[in-house]
């Protein structure tokens, strides 16, 4: 039997053992603390990225469903909120626009466009992005005649060229295409009259052939231009030989007002019909029965044979020259409405460094 | 007759004092080996997070920079396999008013610096009925100024007045305005033969962002740069696409078993450029 007495001979197993577990409960909760600032670093990095692309949806939302109407009522330096949603995954934007200058009568306003974007959560990130646009305010550019070029104008007999402001007359039971009244303009302005107009045409072309929805080579030879509808029912927009239908009323095409760009000489050999912005960069000949209504921006020359332009024309080249069976007519609802569509209007972002980030 | 004196006790025999020496020996070491693998797991833990964090850092940065670069604009300076020198926006204003050599500026983000390599690219309008030549002209800025330029259209003072070598020109109202520093990032060796991210301004001394990374030759840090039709880009200009790729070294080795060991980590993002 032993005989312990009085403690004299307590031992050092006890405070062993609470010295290791002191020392193994401070590395648990080191490895426990450091792990949990992974974690949260790592969930940080995770809101910022979703603020970040939720603030790029609102950029692309806001800009891709663009309301003119905001930037109407807009004054420099003032801005308006234009939008907010919440995505699927919880996180969210808001856009607000802010006009930076006045613009002038010529020229469109610059805006900037903010989108912040907020991940949704407990101390969600938020991040901002901005797009620099401009408002191409598109009719500056056109039209002060039917036919406006630098060179000489030949109208065989039976020809038409003429500055009366017609209205399509498949549009006249459709009083909302055209409300701005009838103001004629001369038949042709050739010469110096029509330099500075050149002057603006060719940095027209520039912009338009830039945003061109049907890109064709030069010497291309059409044959058969007429609306295409697909399987939906819808117009197939984007094919080379679709340019709308001018002609029908409420025709699938009927909306479908194409930017189309011709890389070099452009000949037209088909009859139907073709609606929007055609841009020539060599020259164009016309020689089947077809109808254009819109706005024809020729750096070549122009040969219309046959067929019918309703609305403008501007030819830098050397000859114009109308045939005995051809029409070209001024049309201001014509033009305004292929410089209208939704392509045209649509601020752009500037040419060079649009988009930043805004850091808080 | 036996008897006890007092205060005697019973003696420990050897074989007790052997088993105790014994039993207390694997106590120790169990104790000592539990203690010994939790403080590993702790380090190794501990630089694991480290790299994770250097390479996210690292990554961080060079998208960001290059997400908001113009290239056609001249921003990127010179681009190689392993180090790339652009311009870094600082901050970004609008200008409220422009005299002689200042302009007062609404500012919109970041800041505007007076130092050594700080300027500024202020928009310019072109024909004011298209924008197919308006440009960005870039300005050395000389001083941060209070004042001197007068007030925003919306009568209140700027917030930021920058004082910029030479005269300006065709500054209007409402025109945007980047502020920039030249930068060079690339992986260098450091003192303690480590390779680091380092980002260094024209002329300066270069500055570590983040690390340790793999060698340049082992893929610590690896730039590829593609044109939009997902080509090679051959010049800075034609760059509209990059994709970075960083491995990320821990700074001490993780695992003891086979040798000592180091972690790595990599990271991948291909960076659409904005403003290509």
């Amino acid at each position: 039997m032993s005989d312990l007495q009085g403690g004299a001979d307590r031992g050092i197993a006890m405070i062993s053992a609470v010295l290791a577990l002191v020392l193994l409960g401070a590395l648990v909760s080191g490895s426990l603390f450091v792990s949990a600032r992974q974690a949260r670093n790592g969930t940080a990095d995770a809101q910022v990225a979703s603020a970040f692309y939720a603030a790029e949806a609102g950029l692309a939302a806001s800009f891709g469903w663009w309301d003119s109407q905001p930037a109407v009522e807009l004054r420099p330096w003032r801005s308006v909120e234009i939008g907010s949603a919440a995505l699927a995954s919880g996180d969210s934007y808001h856009a607000r626009l802010t006009q930076l200058d006045d613009g002038g009568a010529e020229s469109g306003a610059r805006y900037l466009l903010v989108s912040s974007g907020r991940a949704h959560g407990p101390g969600g990130g938020r991040r901002r992005v901005a797009l620099l646009l401009r408002d191409p305010r598109p009719e500056r550019w056109c039209c002060g005649a039917a036919l406006t070029t630098a060179g000489v104008v030949q109208v065989a007999d039976g020809g038409l060229l003429r500055g009366i402001d017609l209205e399509p007359i498949e549009w006249l039971d459709f009083p909302g295409l055209c409300q701005v009244p009838a103001s004629n303009r001369p038949g042709v302005v050739t010469g110096e009259e029509g330099n500075n107009v050149f002057g603006e045409a060719e940095h027209a072309f520039r912009e338009l052939a830039a945003r061109s929805d049907v890109e064709l080579d030069g010497g291309a030879l059409l044959n058969d231009i007429a609306p295409v509808i697909d399987s939906d029912g819808a117009c197939a927009r984007g094919l080379p030989a679709n340019w709308g239908e001018p002609r029908v009323v409420g025709h699938p095409c009927f909306d479908y007002l194409p930017v189309v760009h011709a890389a070099g000489d452009l000949t037209i050999a088909s009859a139907g019909s073709g609606q929007g912005v055609l841009l020539v960069q060599g020259d164009l000949e016309i020689t089947g029965d077809f109808d254009f209504y819109g706005l024809l921006i020729v750096l070549g020359n122009l040969r219309v044979a046959r067929g019918r332009i309703l609305g403008a024309a501007l030819a830098s080249g050397g000859v114009v020259r109308v045939g005995s069976g051809a029409e070209l007519s001024y049309s201001s609802c014509a033009v305004r409405r292929a410089l209208r569509t939704a392509k045209l209007v649509l601020p752009h972002p500037l040419a060079q460094f649009s988009w930043l980030e805004i850091l808080e | 007759m036996s008897g006890r004196l007092p205060g005697e006790r019973n003696g420990h025999s050897l074989i007790e004092m052997a088993l105790v020496l014994v039993l207390a020996s694997i106590v120790i070491a169990t104790v000592f080996g539990v203690l010994l693998a939790q403080w590993r797991f702790h380090l190794t833990r501990t630089e694991v997070a480290s790299t994770h964090d250097a390479a996210r850092v690292a990554l961080e940065v060079l998208t960001s920079e290059f997400r908001s670069i113009c290239p056609s604009l001249g921003d990127l300076y010179a681009i190689a396999s392993d180090s790339v020198a652009l311009r870094s926006t600082t901050g970004f204003g609008l200008v409220c008013g422009a005299t002689g050599d200042r302009f007062g500026l609404r500012r919109i983000s970041g800041a505007f610096g007076d130092g050594r390599g700080d300027s500024a690219l202020v928009f310019s309008e072109g024909r004011i009925d298209s924008a197919a030549d308006d440009s960005w002209s870039s300005v050395a800025i000389s001083a941060v100024v209070a004042g001197g330029a007068g007030l925003c259209p919306d009568g209140r003072a700027p917030d930021v007045t920058l004082q910029v070598v030479g005269a300006l020109q065709g500054v209007v109202a409402g025109a945007p305005v980047r502020g920039f520093r030249p930068y060079v990032y690339r992986l260098y060796r450091g003192g303690d033969g480590n390779w680091w991210l380092g980002q260094r301004l024209r002329g300066g001394r270069i500055q570590p962002l983040a690390g340790p990374f793999l060698s340049p030759e082992r893929g610590g840090l690896s730039l590829e740069y593609r044109t939009g039709d997902l080509e090679p880009a051959r010049t800075p200009r034609a760059v509209v696409q990059v994709i970075v790729s960083i491995r990320a070294r821990s700074l001490n080795p993780t695992s003891w078993r086979a040798g000592p060991r180091f972690f790595v980590d990599s990271l991948s993002s291909i960076v659409y450029v904005r403003n290509s």
